[in-house]
């Protein structure tokens, strides 16, 4: 299947694509994709996705709802108001009243900047149904937008305490703590992450920035365990662990720990690692990375 | 002497589509520049480097970055003025803790080191106003909004020509440095967005 990389391609290609030479039916592959890998490329959904809802719906068959949906916060998120108001329409005339077409109303009163309707709505919702996770992050989310991320952070902790297992609401959680400088407790998130999805290089790689944020030796030393931890997991094109071990090497010179790999070893084999990734794939930069590395 | 800060055409580019590639995060960076004693300490900021998206507030990236930018410069005599910031949300115009913390950090390279936070309400739409608002230290070190006075764009038409860019979406074609290490070959000097 498509990766978001092609389809990003695919779809800016037809940034410069007439209209009369574009094809409804890739379009709407390539917008169901996104659905699937849920990628936010909001401008390209909002101007593609509008083109083919607009001119040529029938192409879509069943799917058009759920395309006027994707569409519809794709507008939403460029400011379109416009074409999320067409797109809303189109939804609620066949599901009018449903949870779902008020809870995107709700979504549109959070874009015009009218708090206190959404969570309304929100609320309303929840009262109907409790269980409307949806709703409780909508609410989250507002909260959030307003910049009162206390009362964020207490909702979702809240929300965590019902749902352990939600891995979105972890690093959500841990982007939250991160926006406040609360290094200690987005440690935390992170391992719950982690034990959730123990083989994802990119959660082993924040957990390290996190322990390299907080500092000191003892973090250092985790640090590095964890980049390298990352690179054992993604040992092709993962230059942010790289400089991850490159770094936290550098600061643990000179540390003598028995079991462990001499530091000077890993500072050594990583600053090879750069300058060789480098001289293949960026050679113009090799003589920076030299300098940085000595 | 109040220092004075001028910034070229280039640089302030860079800043804005930074922050309009990313709308709904933050972002941060390095301001690339020079320093003239002439009457008082002539800040030029010449060149911005954007370094971070969405996490900012981690240290790694930020500190590679900083290494490579002086690693990248030194030759021309061009060192690290400043630092700056965009705040993730549109009507916080408030110095986030990070900018004051990286703001200190940098300071004790260069002095007087200035931070620039990218006024969000200014760039709806981009263009119609230089969206910058300049901090420095006071004597007692704490970082305040400087006079209008202090920062001054230094070459001709920065907002017409900046419509245009943003006009051509060529925030895309713009890497901070965090998109540089997801794939290297990606620019993070950005050299030939304006070419």
């Amino acid at each position: 299947a498509m990766s978001d990389v092609d389809v990003d391609r695919q779809l800016m290609q037809l940034n410069e694509t007439p209209e009369r030479d574009r094809d409804p039916g890739v379009v709407g592959t390539l917008l169901r994709r996104l659905r699937e890998l849920h990628v936010r490329r909001s401008d390209l959904v909002a101007r593609h996705g509008g083109w083919v809802l607009r001119t040529h719906r029938g192409v879509l068959g069943d799917e058009v709802y759920n395309v006027a949906e994707q569409v519809f916060l794709a507008a939403l998120d460029i400011h379109d108001m416009e074409l999320a108001g067409e797109c809303l329409s189109l939804v609620r005339r066949t599901f009018p009243g449903s949870t779902r077409v008020r809870r995107l109303e709700a979504m549109q009163y959070e874009a015009q900047g009218d708090w206190d309707r959404a969570l309304e709505v929100y609320s309303d919702l929840l009262h109907t149904d409790e269980t409307d996770v949806v709703s409780m992050k909508r609410w989250i989310a507002v909260l959030r937008a307003q910049g009162r991320v206390d009362e964020a952070v207490a909702k979702l902790c809240d929300y965590l305490k019902l749902f352990q297992a939600d891995l979105a609401a972890w690093l959500e959680l841990a982007d939250m703590y991160l926006s406040e400088m609360d290094y200690a407790r987005a440690a935390f998130c992170l391992e719950e992450a982690l034990l959730h999805a123990p083989h994802n290089y990119l959660f082993h790689l924040k957990y390290a920035e996190v322990l390299f944020t907080l500092g000191g030796p003892e973090n250092y030393r985790l640090a590095r365990k964890y980049f390298a931890q990352s690179l054992d997991l993604k040992p092709k094109d993962n230059a942010r662990a790289l400089y991850g071990l490159f770094l936290t090497s550098s600061y643990g010179k000179g540390r003598r720990d028995k079991e462990e790999v001499p530091t000077e070893k890993i500072l050594e084999w990583s600053r090879q690692q750069l300058v060789d990734l480098y001289r293949q794939k960026a050679p113009e930069k090799v003589e920076i990375v030299r300098r940085m590395t000595e | 002497m109040v220092a004075h800060y001028a910034i070229h055409n280039e640089a302030y580019w860079k800043i804005v589509l930074h922050a309009l590639k990313y709308p709904h995060l933050a972002v941060n960076g390095l301001l690339v520049g020079s320093l003239h004693k002439e009457g008082g300490d002539k800040i030029t900021i010449v060149d911005a480097v954007p370094v971070a998206h969405g996490q900012v507030t981690l240290g790694m990236v930020m500190e590679a970055a900083l290494l490579q930018t002086e690693a990248a410069f030194q030759d021309k005599n061009l060192r690290i003025v400043g630092y700056y910031h965009a705040n993730e949300r549109q009507g916080d115009r408030e110095l986030p803790q990070l900018a004051k913390k990286l703001g200190d950090k940098l300071g004790t390279y260069f002095s007087p080191t200035c931070v620039l936070l990218v006024d969000n309400m200014k760039l709806t739409p981009p263009g119609d106003h230089v969206a910058l608002r300049l901090y420095t230290t006071d004597a007692r070190n704490q970082w305040r909004l400087g006079e209008e006075t202090s920062l001054s764009m230094a070459d001709p038409n920065p907002l017409g020509m900046l419509k245009d860019h943003v006009a051509e979406h060529r925030y895309h074609q713009l890497h901070d440095f965090e998109d540089h290490l997801e794939d290297v070959t990606r620019d993070w000097l950005n050299r030939d967005v304006f070419t």
